[in-house]
């Protein structure tokens, strides 16, 4: 049988003081490393370039139209309309891109922070209190409810941007209905997060034992659950912050002439503008994002990694 | 018959006005900014409308113009001719914009299916007859000629000569270089496959040349782009792209990139847009301002910068018709046509299109 | 606070759940069963512009019928699903190797490493498709690099390829994959492989009948929300999804382009059911695996 000859080969190998198996698990590891190396080029590489072509002043990745809006000049009148562009700071590196972007898209910069902060509210307040009741009470279609929470995560954006737009004609027009499509996409997060913290410790032994001792149920709140959900509360936070401002599937869609996401600004500097617009563009999405990231990944840890995420 | 062939004509000859411009002047501009004051103080003085890509046609120019002059802030709007309108079907009764500008063939099934409301700017009766509608649902403000627009640096790359006219374009050395957008999204995409069936010898029932060509020309296209194709042509994604003269030239012109126009030598058409007043328009003061004022000289001459040919012959400098200089073929051999008839026929070969070369194989 | 008012803390959540998600959910399938049109067929009808009584009389599975018989559309369709299912499989596959790593391995720098992992997952699916561009496109660097190396700019205009969409896909699977692979690999007991090894099974043998079938509802539930997450992923297909035609670019032309909502309803439901469908049963089996090997 394979394995005795195997038991004998890897005798017979030890007896030399290497093991055979031990080669090929010596290789597979070798193999790891690499994938694993290439993976981090691969991810980092393009954050570089783009960063590199945010402040570059060459003329990279080929010319894009620069005559848009944000930048002519009183046009009808003679005069370089280019004179903005030409007046770089270097000879290698300008802040023009930047510049522009934010005048361009600093009302949408604003406003998707607007809505991230917003969600993380609403989602806080509507979160925590569903998860309370869904944990220390039971009642009927309590795993339903929490189940059809979590059914956008597994919804394409598209399709609950199209049912949002024919089902509430009437505030279609107007910016909340934007608010709502990031709402339904956080909300799964902010309740898993709750809700496992919640059913990681016995808080209804510990919330029955204060109400033994005289507490009322807003004491009980304040004094037992609320401190033991803090960590949750941020994690949470920061997830829906950091989802609510990458969201760009549903919010597409969603958007109105006169109120526009960030990504979707992104993806009209990438079909409008030059690489270095939309890089300068793309850094400063991911300097909005990364502190939301950060912190994360220094408080977060497990819970992170087990919510999945809709992009 | 209404054909475009005398207007164009005379208006590339420039001879005889055949439709002066409205006198802009200082008094008329008064009258303006003050009804615009009014208009602000009633509605805001944000105006919403639909298909105004700023590398088009330089709305981009025209708008920052507007907003740094008049106060009046009317953001681009990436929307195609195509979409505008669906956009203004799906969004009764209560559109979310107040003007909208489209490939005139578009914007004449727009006013026929009841999108517009009727409003006659101020100069229209120097507006010549064949440039609006009768009832004043909408009015053209210029127009292209569909031409090639090639982009030299990367055509030298693949060392195939500049084509010179349509039958160049099918021939194998041309493979993976040619686009045109897609057709039932994209005016002027659309006009590019009329052109095809026009030049081919087709008629309004009768697609079948057009669409011949159009299948021997699907192996050579790369995509057809649901958005506009202007910075991958000028990057030199797309060698060669079949669109408007006007997008060609600015891009030589004004984005300094390694662009020249061809006049296909077998003919080309020219094609009118027009824009419109949206009914149920939320904010139809400022919009019938805006009707009134893209009717002016002012407006006119801003859109001739982008090399559209204005309404107003008077509009276009002898500098910028200058520019205007195609490297290969010339503007003598724009074939006319009417544009009610066509307008009968679009949806008709938009499907025959989609059917027989979109999903050929 | 009474016990029986209590519950009422959830009400807030169900209500915006009913009137958010399930009517307008409701209200997509009941308006994919009425016959549509679009721009091109003439249409002049709003959204949502039907009573009821006109709704009830016009009810039909043209719609249905259209999608799966129309050969554009099965071909989106079929594009669509093969591509996420590659995708997820690919993705978990290739994230074996770093979440292995972050397991077995030390160094310094291993946080950074993770932290790095992280990073494309807040990235929205734009993001990806221009960093696609950038690196792979007619311009981009690597047959920048690859023509400076050689003299000639392979792998130029890959962005926009079925391969250059997998990887796209896959950039933004990796810190899931991982994450969650790292997280089921850790709760593996190695004492099992000793025993094993001891018992003289060769590596392959190791890896077929005692790793995997452990790490499997790890890996499917994994594989199920890559799956869910590239379906519905619109961003990079916008992008980069040039001459590939997918089903959420369809969706999106049929409603801006087309005007036609009821088609697109269409569309949206078949789209939703297999993603949802593919969900459950990839979760049961994952699921019936786990419980079985436990036995």
């Amino acid at each position: 049988m394979s394995s005795v000859s195997a038991n004998a080969t890897a005798a017979v190998a030890m007896g030399r003081g290497v093991s055979l198996t031990s080669i090929s698990v010596r290789v597979l590891s070798g193999v790891a490393y690499c994938v694993s190396g290439l993976l981090v080029l691969a991810i980092l590489s393009p954050i570089g370039i783009s960063l590199w072509g945010g402040i570059t002043t060459s003329r990279a990745m080929g010319t894009a139209s620069e005559v848009g809006p944000g930048w002519q000049q009183q046009a009808g009148k003679a005069g370089d309309i280019f004179a903005e562009r030409t007046r770089v700071q270097t000879r290698y590196f300008t802040s023009l891109w930047y510049r522009y972007v934010l005048r361009v898209y600093g009302g949408t910069i604003l406003f998707t922070l607007e809505l991230a902060l917003l969600s993380v509210v609403l989602t806080t307040a509507i979160g925590v209190a569903a998860s309370y009741a869904l944990v220390r009470y039971r009642f009927p279609a309590r795993g339903l409810i929490e189940e059809v929470v979590l059914l956008p995560m597994s919804i394409p954006g598209i399709a609950v941007a199209i049912a949002l737009i024919q089902a509430h004609r009437t505030i279609r027009p107007f910016w909340y209905i934007i608010l709502i499509g990031h709402l339904l996409y956080t909300m799964p997060f902010m309740l898993r997060v709750v809700t496992n913290t919640l059913r990681s410790f016995d808080f209804v032994a510990l919330e029955q034992a204060a109400a033994s001792l005289g507490a009322s149920w807003w004491q009980r709140m304040r004094w037992v659950v609320l401190p033991n959900l803090r960590h949750a509360i941020l994690v949470g936070s920061l997830l829906v912050f950091a989802i609510s401002l990458g969201e760009f599937n549903a919010s597409f869609l969603l958007n109105t002439p006169t109120n526009q996401t960030y990504p979707a600004a992104l993806y009209d500097t990438y079909n409008l503008d030059s690489f270095q617009v939309s890089s300068a563009a793309t850094t400063i999405f991911m300097v909005m994002l990364l502190p939301a990231l950060i912190l994360l990944q220094y408080i977060g840890g497990r819970e992170v990694g087990e919510a999945g995420q809709a992009a | 018959m209404r054909t475009l062939l005398p207007v164009l004509a005379l208006a590339l000859l420039g001879l005889v006005q055949t439709a002066e411009a409205t006198h802009f002047d200082a008094k008329a501009q008064a009258e303006f900014r003050a009804a615009l004051e009014e208009a602000k103080k009633a509605e805001g003085n944000r105006l919403i409308g639909y298909d105004h890509q700023p590398n088009y046609a330089n709305w981009g120019g025209v708008q920052k113009f507007f907003t740094d002059k008049y106060g009046v802030i009317w953001p681009p709007d990436m929307k195609s001719s195509v979409t505008a309108m669906a956009a203004l079907i799906a969004e009764q009764p209560k559109p979310q914009a107040s003007v909208v500008y489209y490939n005139a063939a578009i914007g004449v099934q727009a006013a026929e299916r009841g999108l517009h409301e009727p409003y006659k700017p101020k100069g229209w009766e120097l507006i010549p007859p064949e440039h609006k509608d009768p009832d004043g649902r909408w009015f053209n403000i210029h127009y292209g000629t569909i031409a090639f627009v090639v982009n030299t640096k990367a055509l030298e790359q693949t060392k195939v000569p500049v084509p010179k006219c349509w039958s160049d374009l099918v021939k194998p050395e041309y493979r993976n270089l040619v686009a045109y957008d897609d057709p039932t999204v994209q005016g002027t995409a659309f006009d590019a496959i009329f052109t095809a069936l026009w030049i081919h010898g087709g008629s309004y029932d009768n697609f079948a040349p057009g669409l011949e060509y159009l299948k021997k020309l699907h192996p050579n296209i790369i995509s057809y782009n649901k958005e506009t194709s202007y910075n991958p042509s000028l990057r030199g994604e797309i060698p060669i792209w079949i669109h408007a003269d006007g997008s060609g030239y600015k891009m030589k012109y004004h984005d300094g990139g390694p662009i020249e126009v061809v006049i296909p030598c077998e003919g080309t058409t020219a094609f009118p847009l027009n824009v419109a007043l949206v009914r149920n328009a939320p904010t139809p003061r400022l919009a019938k301002l805006a009707l009134d004022w893209l009717n002016t000289e002012e407006a006119q001459r801003i859109f001739a910068e982008a090399f559209f040919r204005p309404i107003h012959p008077g509009a276009l400098t002898p500098e910028i018709e200058a520019k205007m200089k195609p490297l290969y073929g010339s503007y003598d051999k724009i074939k006319s046509y009417d544009l009610a008839k066509k307008v009968k026929m679009v949806d008709a070969f938009k499907k025959a299109w989609v059917e027989q070369v979109r999903r050929s194989r | 606070m009474k016990r029986a008012f209590a519950p009422l803390l959830v009400l807030p959540l169900v209500v915006f759940i009913v009137v958010f998600l399930l009517y307008p959910l409701a209200y997509l399938a009941a308006n994919s069963l009425v016959a549509g049109g679009g721009v091109l067929e003439g249409r002049t009808r709003a959204v949502g512009a039907l009573t009821a009584g006109q709704w009830w009389a016009g009810l039909t599975l043209e719609n249905y019928v259209k999608v799966l018989t129309d050969r554009y559309f099965v071909e989106s369709l079929l594009h669509s699903v093969m591509l996420s299912l590659g995708v997820a499989i690919g993705s978990v596959l290739l994230c074996l190797a770093p979440a292995w790593v972050l397991v077995r391995a030390e160094f310094p720098g291993k946080r950074l490493f993770r932290a790095i992992l992280t990073v494309p997952m807040a990235f929205s699916g734009v993001i990806v498709g221009f960093m696609a561009v950038i690196m792979l496109g007619r311009w981009g660097v690597v047959p920048a690099f690859l023509h400076w190396l050689t003299g000639e700019a392979y792998l130029s205009m890959v962005a926009y390829t079925l391969s250059g969409l997998v990887v796209a896909y896959i950039y933004f699977e990796i810190p899931r994959a991982t994450l969650t692979l790292e997280a089921a690999i850790r709760k593996f007991d190695f004492e099992l492989d000793a025993a094993a090894r001891s018992l003289g099974a060769t590596l392959g043998q190791r890896f077929w009948y005692v790793l995997v079938p452990l790490l499997l509802p790890a890996i499917i539930s994994t594989v199920a929300l890559a799956f869910a997450v590239s379906m519905g992923s619109f961003g990079v297909a916008l992008i980069i999804a040039k001459k590939f035609n997918l089903l959420p670019v369809d969706i999106f032309l049929e409603i801006t382009g087309y005007a036609n909502f009821e088609f697109a309803s269409a569309l949206c439901v078949v789209m939703l059911v297999i993603t949802l469908a593919t969900n459950l049963y990839l979760r049961r089996l994952g699921e019936r695996l786990y419980v079985f090997r436990q036995r």
